[in-house]
């Protein structure tokens, strides 16, 4: 899980273009909206393409995802559990 | 034309290739998503904005020839790739040509008229034409006029082949704004007198036009025909470089020029732009 969230935190750090970031500044269990890294909503709309081309996952209920992406550790428990890639 | 407003140019900033570190003027979360071209957009806006010591304009108006055209190349590698999935909603908002002028308005908070103009090489001219015309007409107090263009690798590829005689690095690109007011206000104040584009003149027509604005023995400035013309081929934003160039050398200092006729060619319009240097006087 450890080497998921890692990925996870580079893959996110370069499709939302989070320059001056590593891995090591996001606490995975840090909220990713609002406070947290303030992500807004066309960052919503990055992470969801992410996650349907690197993990072959479609989410398609919103209310759904707004649980999935609260933090990066969240992230990483729905993609060990739903990746298909 | 009597009981018009005057116009004038009362700041203006230019940047040529490279990235402009915007963080002067935005903080790092607004420009992490800006591409190359908005980057230098910010940048030359917020500066002539900052010496104008106007805070915003009443109006920001935007010429741009190819529009953020890396964002729109990678967008449309995407759609090809992906077979139209999977398509990065960034890169889908800055691809369109008036994601620049809406991106300023944006961040100055600017509820004002919003306009672009991609013109081709008079893309800029036509921006400042409308600004001209609306300052002039009273429609306007200030405007803030820019024109921003990039160039990728794939366009300095095509321009090369249909110019063998410049290399691909030699093509430049740039960005230049500038804030327009009703008052001559500033240091250095500049009427912008009169901003014509004639499409596809006949050489009598073009020598009448230039003939009737420097009848008062006004310098050329840019140019010969040929001049203006190879200036065009190698600068993406060759009007509103050559206009901040002009502005740059009219000087009230003795023997300095105090007014100019900026003539720029693109295919086949020709721009021609006359500007007078206000005098202490403010005549």
């Amino acid at each position: 899980m450890e080497e998921l969230i890692n990925q996870l935190k580079e893959q996110i750090i370069e499709a939302l273009n989070l320059e001056d970031m590593t891995p090591a500044d996001i606490d995975a269990d840090a909220p990713l909206f609002g406070e947290g890294l303030g992500l807004d909503s066309i960052d919503a709309l990055e992470l969801i393409v992410l996650m349907e081309r690197e993990y072959g996952i479609k989410l398609g209920n919103p209310a759904e995802g707004k649980k999935i992406f609260s933090s990066v550790a969240s992230i990483a428990d729905y993609v060990s559990k739903n990746r298909k890639k | 034309m009597n009981g018009m407003n005057k116009c004038y140019i009362i700041s203006g900033s230019c940047l040529h290739d490279g990235e402009a570190d915007v963080r002067k003027y935005v903080t790092p979360g607004e420009a992490r998503r800006m591409c190359r071209i908005l980057k230098r957009a910010v940048y030359t806006s917020f500066e002539a904005l900052r010496q104008s010591g106007i805070e915003c304009p009443d109006a920001i108006i935007t010429g741009t020839s190819m529009g953020c055209m890396e964002n729109s190349e990678k967008f449309l590698t995407d759609i090809c790739r992906n077979g139209e999935q999977l398509l990065k909603p960034t890169l889908f908002m800055q691809s369109t040509h008036n994601t620049i002028a809406s991106m300023t308005g944006i961040l100055l908070k600017c509820h004002g008229y919003n306009m672009t103009y991609s013109q081709g090489g008079v893309s800029f001219t036509s921006a400042l034409l409308d600004a001209w015309l609306q300052i002039r007409a009273g429609e306007i107090s200030n405007a803030l006029v820019g024109c921003h263009d990039e160039l990728t690798d794939a366009i300095r590829k095509i321009r090369h082949a249909a110019h063998p005689e410049i290399a691909p690095a030699d093509f430049r690109e740039a960005s230049a704004a500038f804030m327009l007011a009703s008052e001559p206000l500033g240091d250095k104040p500049i009427e912008l007198k009169k901003v014509i584009i004639l499409h596809r003149p006949s050489p009598r027509r073009l020598e009448e036009a230039i003939r009737s604005l420097s009848a008062k023995g006004t310098p050329l400035s840019g140019c010969s025909e040929a001049e203006a013309e190879a200036e065009s081929l190698l600068c993406a934003s060759a009007d509103a470089e050559s206009v901040y160039s002009a502005c740059r050398r009219l000087s009230p200092l003795p023997g300095e020029p105090k007014s100019a006729l900026v003539v720029t060619r693109a295919g086949e319009s020709v721009s021609l732009i006359k500007l007078t240097l206000v005098s202490p006087c403010g005549c």
